[in-house]
């Protein structure tokens, strides 16, 4: 598949954990409908190709990596890392034919994932500003596959007037559940929600209720970022939404806790865990699998300005996949 | 049921002879069509698996002296497939209407064939079958979720044995394939005399230098015979469209020496070969083998897939194809 969405090849996707790599070198991912191999040569590099040799049509993600090259399984044909066969085994002597390339595509590390990005100009990577930061505890979650499509699960992270239903009891009281004036700011370069502020009976997973501040900001179509404030402690968390193909996706998440000295990371990690894992069957269940970016579909009400903002800014990018 | 008239008027396997059993009913599925396959005192019949009163399968019901029962309301059906009971008006003929989609039938290796249309050729020959100085020894059939083609073009090629067959049929330190040429005659194709390396050609684990002579005979049928010296060591394999994403590999090996190797023993190391094959050829894109030689890439040691696929364009194949 070429070109699958205009908008979403710019963008970088996770697509594999650094540690999966342990005792391995080639991996098999999918990325907007796109089978891609993964593969390291062991001194750090990664490298997201199309998973497919052209002699046969063998996916490489079954062959292996001999001297920083990428072997198919079917025929041995050996692919340096630009991705130019070097070698044809039934014929040694013959240099190989100028069109015996693998489709290369971008591949960077970050936050402990590799990335891939279809296109050869990529946009910036989402930035997670907190990782690195030696004042704060940094963590990182997933993937998590879901059945739906990523502006779906984007669109729940952003989603306010959920909190005192799918998460009654840690982020929101049932019977509380009224949402207040915010601003909503649609940028060029994203979503901005701010001023939100909502009582939380455990806003960080220390089992002490208060009222939290959120700000929220929608970096890319498929990665979003909030901070909440609570009390003394900051709450910082980037969501990125690989989608694999058009209804199916592998969400990953990043998050830093600074302050709530006396939550251990462990606790941390689990509430986190455990709030998101509550969204899951909600998102799952959404129909149309489709995100409606026609305001007339679906309703919108005065708390819903996010996702307002959101759809309307994937309107004018011109986002097709995962939409409607 | 699958539009493709080369294969719909051609012969294939449904299944081995002397596993039906006398009185014995079994589903089975070609070119997307479910079919059922039984065994009366008139011999085997093959049949839409459907009885026209209420559609319900015929496979799920008995041989009952020489006809086939259907397990829903009973309407009973001879050897010709005609409906000759009724049980809810055991006096009332049976209108003539009431008769099932036969095929025709033919038996031989030990296989049996059918078609869903009328097939213009005879069945793909294999000579050693009936030739004393060998032993025939059948395996399979081997289920590909992938298509004949690509499943024949595996079969037929050489320069995947040092990776694919490492220690069986190839050995990564003798990856060359010297040249050889291949021909598209009035039958098929053929590709005479290449030369190559094994560790263990035949599963009796003696290594040898061998040359492979290659044909294909239909369309989703190929064979080889390798000799080293008087030995010969022919296999022929036969593959079944069941649908549009499955394929059955009926295959056949025969022998001329080795006798005192237990077949079982051959029958093992292909089944291993043919699971070393099975994953690559289950991830090759596209599905359908591309005609347009324009497309994927061809070298010298790729002659016979080449003419196989000038062959099938000829042919007009569009079933696993593309």
């Amino acid at each position: 598949m070429k070109n699958p969405d205009r908008v979403l090849v710019h963008d970088w996707h996770p697509l594999a954990k650094v540690e999966d790599f342990t005792g391995r070198s080639v991996l098999a991912a999918r990325l907007l409908g796109e089978d891609l191999v993964l593969w390291t040569d062991g001194q750090g590099t990664y490298h997201a190709w199309r998973d497919l040799c052209i002699h046969r049509g063998a996916r490489l993600s079954l062959g292996k990596v001999k001297d920083g090259c990428l072997q198919c399984p079917y025929h041995g044909w050996t692919y340096n890392g630009a991705g130019t066969c070097v070698r044809i085994p039934a014929h040694p002597g013959q240099k190989p034919p100028p069109r015996a390339v693998v489709e290369v595509h971008g591949c960077r590390e970050a936050y402990g994932w590799v990335w891939g990005c279809l296109s050869d100009t990529p946009n910036e990577l989402p930035a997670f500003p907190e990782w690195g930061d030696a004042h704060v505890r940094n963590f990182t979650m997933g993937p998590y596959e879901l059945n739906a499509g990523g502006p779906r699960i984007i669109e729940n992270f952003l989603d306010l007037a959920h909190l005192s239903v799918v998460h009654e009891g840690i982020l929101g009281v049932e019977g509380r559940g009224e949402i207040g004036r915010y601003q909503v700011e649609k940028r060029p370069d994203g979503v901005y929600a701010t001023d939100i502020v909502v009582w939380q009976p455990d806003p960080d997973g220390s089992g002490q209720p208060a009222a939290a501040h959120y700000t929220y900001r929608v970096i890319r179509p498929l990665a979003a970022y909030l901070t909440k404030r609570a009390g003394s402690s900051v709450f910082t968390m980037m969501i990125v939404a690989t989608p694999v193909d058009e209804i199916l996706s592998r969400v990953w998440i990043v998050f830093s806790m600074k302050g709530a000295d006396s939550t251990p990371s462990q606790q941390l990690f689990d509430w986190t865990e455990r709030v998101f894992l509550q969204d899951k069957p909600v998102v799952q269940s959404q129909r149309p699998e489709l995100l409606p970016l026609d305001l007339q579909a679906e309703l919108h009400l005065n708390c819903d300005r996010t996702s307002i903002a959101y759809r309307q800014w994937l309107n004018e990018l011109g986002v097709g996949f995962g939409t409607s | 049921m699958i539009d493709d008239p080369v294969l719909l008027n051609d012969w294939h396997v449904v299944a081995r002879a002397s596993e039906l059993a006398a009185d014995s009913v079994r589903p089975s599925r070609l070119l997307g069509v479910d079919i059922v396959i039984w065994r009366g005192g008139d011999g085997i019949q093959v049949w839409d698996d459907l009885c026209i009163h209420r559609g319900a399968k015929l496979s799920g019901g008995r041989v009952k002296e020489g006809c086939l029962t259907c397990p829903y309301h009973g309407w009973t059906y001879d050897s010709a497939g005609k409906c000759v009971r009724i049980p809810a008006h055991p006096s009332q003929t049976p209108p003539p209407r009431a008769h099932t989609r036969t095929h025709p039938v033919r038996v031989a290796y030990d296989l049996v064939w059918t078609s869903l249309g009328t097939p213009a050729g005879d069945l793909p020959p294999f000579p050693e079958w009936d030739d004393p100085a060998y032993r025939n020894i059948p395996c399979g059939p081997y289920p590909f979720n992938a298509l004949g083609p690509r499943v024949i073009e595996n079969f037929l090629d050489v320069g995947h044995f040092p990776f694919v067959h490492a220690g069986y049929l190839g050995d990564p330190g003798h990856t060359e394939i010297d040249d050889y040429e291949a021909e598209i005659t009035p039958t098929g194709v053929i590709a005479r005399d290449i030369p190559i390396w094994q560790p263990d050609p035949d599963g009796t684990g003696q290594s040898a230098k061998v040359f492979y002579t290659y044909e294909a005979l239909r369309p989703l049928t190929a064979r080889f015979t390798k000799a080293q010296g008087d030995k010969r060591f022919s296999m022929i394999d036969i593959v079944t469209p069941v649908d549009e994403g499955h394929s059955l590999a009926w295959a056949i090996m025969a022998m001329n020496y080795s006798f005192e190797v237990p077949a079982e023993k051959i029958v093992v190391f292909q089944d291993e070969v043919t699971a070393q094959d099975l994953p690559i050829v289950e991830s090759q894109r596209p599905e359908m083998l591309p005609l347009d030689l324009q497309a994927e890439l061809h070298l010298r040691s790729d002659r016979t897939a080449i003419a196989y696929r000038k062959w099938l364009r000829q042919l007009g194949l569009k079933y696993g194809t593309s």
